[in-house]
């Protein structure tokens, strides 16, 4: 079996030291490990961010693309070769900012990809902005006097969508998380993993300790994941709101429908980059056109 | 009821037949009264009379409502545009009546959905025929009176009315049996409606041909579609825009039977990226947008160019800017996909002149993004795609798809961006067992890791740039008419090409000393061979549909010769050979 280190690309590390990143890159690893894949047959597609340098430090193939565009790349590639294990992979402001539309859409088609988010409510990579998951009041230089806005909430967003595998992780629960990226990877549709990451450098409020005298795992308070109404109740509680609010973590809802790869006829019949073009067929094609004479 | 010589006789030719070799009818109403059906109906019963047809629909960005028409002319030799004027208006309503009036010749004749009686106006035949009241008599509504209108040209063009049942009975065959009864009663009704009515004064507008033979009919979407199947398309994504929604529609039809991947998606910004994935993933790769979703598509593009993902683009230009004119004409993104990009990555542009060019310009796109791992886009317009076109036949190319790939040796060793004389790196798909794949946007070295290296980013720059020398080696030739030598060289591109060519072949029929040529490859530029033909030249024109002379800018700046006349049109509306000529005549000479 290949081990958690075998899937470690050698290499620098752009990331702060003590970044969340690492224990999500750390998680990442184990599940890919558990799950005894081949490094050959994985496929991460990033976005923008210091989320979107992950895939240079795991062993697999990647396609490192533009800001906010992660989830349709990894669409393409799987649908054009379902053979891959693809994942997607951003922070929040990445996929809930500029790629916030194509989240949406993305958990309606569920396609068998896993998405993993970054999320540490703040842009690190251009020197700390409020992003969509700031909480309202986030003070940055963009925004003096504190973002305006509330913040975006990904799995009450995921729950109204009927999204297939929603859930939420926290960077420094690295066996928790590991086993949420395991079934996330396994599951037969979207796999969304909303991960709390706390950001060392521009976020001094959702820090590492905040985060640890908070989160809890729903796993322990006899949560049905088919349960949409008590999923979205979940979703709600935050902090925000009330200070002595907790922060649930684990598989928060799970709609039963069938992934979009598995709706998709035309994948039955075997990878499309496999495709051969025939040329009878073309040539009835183009016959279809033909104009048959005077009758 | 007029006398005969009064008001059908066009050509004056008494109640001799005449044979016509270019006849324009016109279909003219509302949306929703079935004008764009009755169009295709009289398209295809003609084609089958052994005639070429090239039909342009002028409509209106609605659903009902407002003023179409489709323009058909029917000619012994293929046309690739339309003319200014009528001979005959088949007009569904009083306003549509009203309006396309204007564009019968002097001796037309306009048949239209009216209790009135006849009569000659302005040296025109007004006809009157109440559609409406005898399609209700037989049960029918609005569509139906179109039937009628329909038949009643069957009499007056002298074409038998078999050809136009049989055509309806195959157009509207899965409407069932009662209908299809009720559209045969209608045709026949308007026939004899014709034939009584107007006996004996029809001069015979198109007569069944002679000679026959059989010829595809399709429009220049449809063309595109084809050429995506014979270069072996795997993956086309689209968000439904006009006039590239048909290419859309084509292929999602066939995805099935040829095992391609066909994804309507939530916005060209998604649908470019998804494209993206899926040549990176190692599928033939397309989409097909208009201006809007192409600016929305422009930065996939430049991650294509940066990580060389081999995918094509089809740009249905129309006019803008925003908006524009959804279902109209226009080449005002000449320069904006020439030159579309953030810093610079080799890319093409090829710009068909008619739906057989833009067949086989598909099939070529597929081939050159494949060959040089480039975006290649096709540039096209609302003109192109959305008219129907007669062919004789499209012949399968054998195009070079294959992909510059090559396995190395060692596992885990494969270097994507590997350095090369040509600038194109092997290329294997991510899956490949015990390699892998590395890919981004950031400039990157050999194995595809980030790099911000200084020698690096220039040996990488040079390396994507070198391939366009091998792009110029691909280049297809200028098209030229009649042949090398005019005083006057008219120079063009895309779709231009049917309008112009007509049009010189008018001056050059009247004395002019006169030449055009076509250019289909924009990007790269025939700078070399250009320049060369427009050296021997007195007078250089540039003819395009844009408001600033694009075209003209470009020869400029890839050739050193400025134009000494530009004629331009941007109002949405083609070009016509005919009014084309007359914009010609002064500069090029030629009895008027």
């Amino acid at each position: 079996m290949l081990t958690a280190e075998y899937w470690s690309r050698a290499g620098e590390n752009a990331w702060c030291p003590g970044c969340g990143n690492f224990g999500i890159l750390s998680a990442l690893k184990q599940a890919l490990a558990e799950l005894q894949l081949e490094p050959w047959r994985v496929c991460i597609v990033s976005g923008i961010g210091q989320a979107g340098k992950l895939p240079h430090y795991v062993k697999c193939n990647f396609l490192h693309g533009l800001h906010g565009r992660a989830l349709p790349t990894a669409i393409g590639v799987k649908l054009a070769n379902p053979g891959l294990k693809v994942i997607a992979v951003g922070g929040d402001g990445d996929m809930y900012g500029e790629g916030g539309g194509a989240l949406l859409h993305a958990f309606r088609r569920n396609p068998e990809i896993a998405c993993f988010v970054h999320n540490n409510g703040v842009y690190g990579l251009t020197k700390g902005q409020a992003s969509p998951t700031s909480a309202a009041g986030f003070r940055t230089r963009a925004t003096p006097e504190g973002t305006a806005l509330p913040g975006f909430n990904p799995l009450a967003a995921g729950i109204a969508m009927s999204g297939t595998f929603v859930a939420r992780g926290f960077a420094g629960d690295r066996e928790g998380l590991t086993r949420l990226m395991v079934l996330a990877l396994k599951h037969k549709g979207f796999g969304f993993i909303d991960i709390l990451q706390p950001c060392v450098t521009y976020n001094k409020v959702n820090t590492h300790k905040w985060y640890q005298e908070r989160v809890f795992d729903i796993g322990t308070r006899q949560h049905d994941p088919l349960d949409i109404e008590r999923a979205l109740e979940r979703a709600r509680e935050w902090p925000e709101a009330d200070p002595e609010g907790r922060i649930p973590l684990g598989l928060f809802y799970s709609a039963q429908r069938p992934s979009y790869d598995e709706q998709l006829p035309v994948l039955r019949q075997g990878a499309p980059v496999e495709a051969r073009p025939d040329p009878r067929k073309v040539e009835q094609a183009i016959e279809e056109f033909r104009q048959h004479g005077r009758d | 009821m007029g006398s005969a010589t009064g008001w059908l006789d066009w050509r004056a030719a008494g109640s001799r037949i005449t044979i016509v070799t270019d006849v324009t009818v016109v279909v003219a109403g509302e949306a929703g009264l079935g004008v764009q059906s009755a169009g295709t109906v009289l398209t295809r019963q003609l084609v089958r009379q052994g005639y070429h047809v090239f039909a342009y629909p002028n409509v209106m960005s609605r659903i009902r409502g407002g003023h179409n028409f489709t323009s058909i002319r029917v000619s012994e030799r293929p046309k690739a545009g339309i003319r200014t004027q009528a001979n005959v208006v088949l007009a569904l309503d009083e306003q549509a009546a009203q309006e396309r009036k204007a564009d019968l010749i002097e001796g037309g004749v306009l048949v239209y959905d009216s209790p009135a009686e006849p009569m000659i106006e302005a040296g025109r035949s007004i006809l009157p025929v109440p559609m409406t009241a005898i399609a209700k008599r037989l049960g029918g509504g609005p569509p139906h009176a179109g039937v009628v209108g329909l038949g009643v040209l069957c009499a007056l063009n002298s074409q038998p009315l078999r050809a136009l049942q049989a055509v309806l009975k195959e157009q509207f065959e899965a409407r069932g049996a009662e209908a299809g009864r009720l559209n045969a009663a209608c045709a026949q009704a308007g026939f004899e409606y014709g034939r009584e009515r107007f006996r004996g004064v029809c001069p015979c507008l198109i007569p069944e041909l002679a000679s026959w033979e059989s010829r595809l009919l399709l429009t220049g979407a449809q063309a595109i579609g084809l050429g995506a199947l014979a270069a072996g398309v795997q993956f086309y994504a689209g968000y439904p825009m006009s006039p590239s929604t048909a290419i859309l529609e084509y292929l999602a039809g066939k995805a099935e039977e040829f095992g391609i991947v066909v994804e309507q998606v939530e916005d060209e910004v998604s649908v470019i990226n998804m494209v993206a994935g899926a040549a990176f993933a190692g599928a033939r790769a397309m989409t097909a947008t208009s201006g809007g979703g192409f600016a929305l598509m422009v930065e996939g593009i430049g991650l294509a160019g940066m990580a060389e993902l081999p995918l094509v683009v089809v740009v249905g230009m129309r006019p803008g800017p925003a908006t524009g004119f959804p279902t109209r004409t226009e080449q005002a993104e000449l320069l904006y996909a020439a030159d579309c990009s953030q810093d610079e990555f080799p890319r093409v542009v090829l710009a068909p002149g008619t739906a057989e060019q833009a067949f086989y310009a598909t099939v070529r796109a597929f081939g050159l993004a494949q060959r040089f791992q480039s975006p290649v886009i096709v540039l096209t317009d609302q003109f192109l795609l959305d008219s129907s076109w007669t062919v004789g036949n499209l012949q399968l190319p054998i195009a070079n798809l294959q992909l510059a790939g090559r396995q190395s040796g060692a596992a885990y060793s494969f270097r994507r961006f590997e350095i090369t004389e040509s600038g194109v790196s092997p290329f294997l798909r991510p899956g490949t067992r015990e390699q892998l794949v590395m890919s981004m946007g950031g400039e990157h070295d050999e194995s595809g890791l980030g790099s911000e290296d200084a020698g690096n980013r220039v040996r990488m720059m040079e390396k994507r740039m070198r391939k366009l020398e091998g792009l110029r080696q691909e280049a297809a030739g200028l098209h030229e008419f009649p042949g090398r030598g005019g005083a006057t060289v008219v120079v063009c591109f895309g779709s231009v090409f049917g309008p112009l060519r007509e049009a010189v072949e008018i001056l050059a029929g009247e004395g002019a000393d006169i030449g055009m040529v076509h250019i289909s490859d924009i990007v790269p530029f025939p700078a070399k061979e250009l320049a060369q033909r427009l050296a021997g030249a007195k007078t250089v024109v540039c003819v395009e549909q844009n408001s600033t002379g694009q075209l003209a800018r470009l020869v400029r700046r890839e050739t050193g010769f400025g134009p000494d006349e530009i004629i331009l049109r941007f109002d949405g509306r083609p070009f016509t050979g005919d009014g084309l000529a007359e914009r010609l005549r002064p500069i090029a000479g030629g009895a008027g």
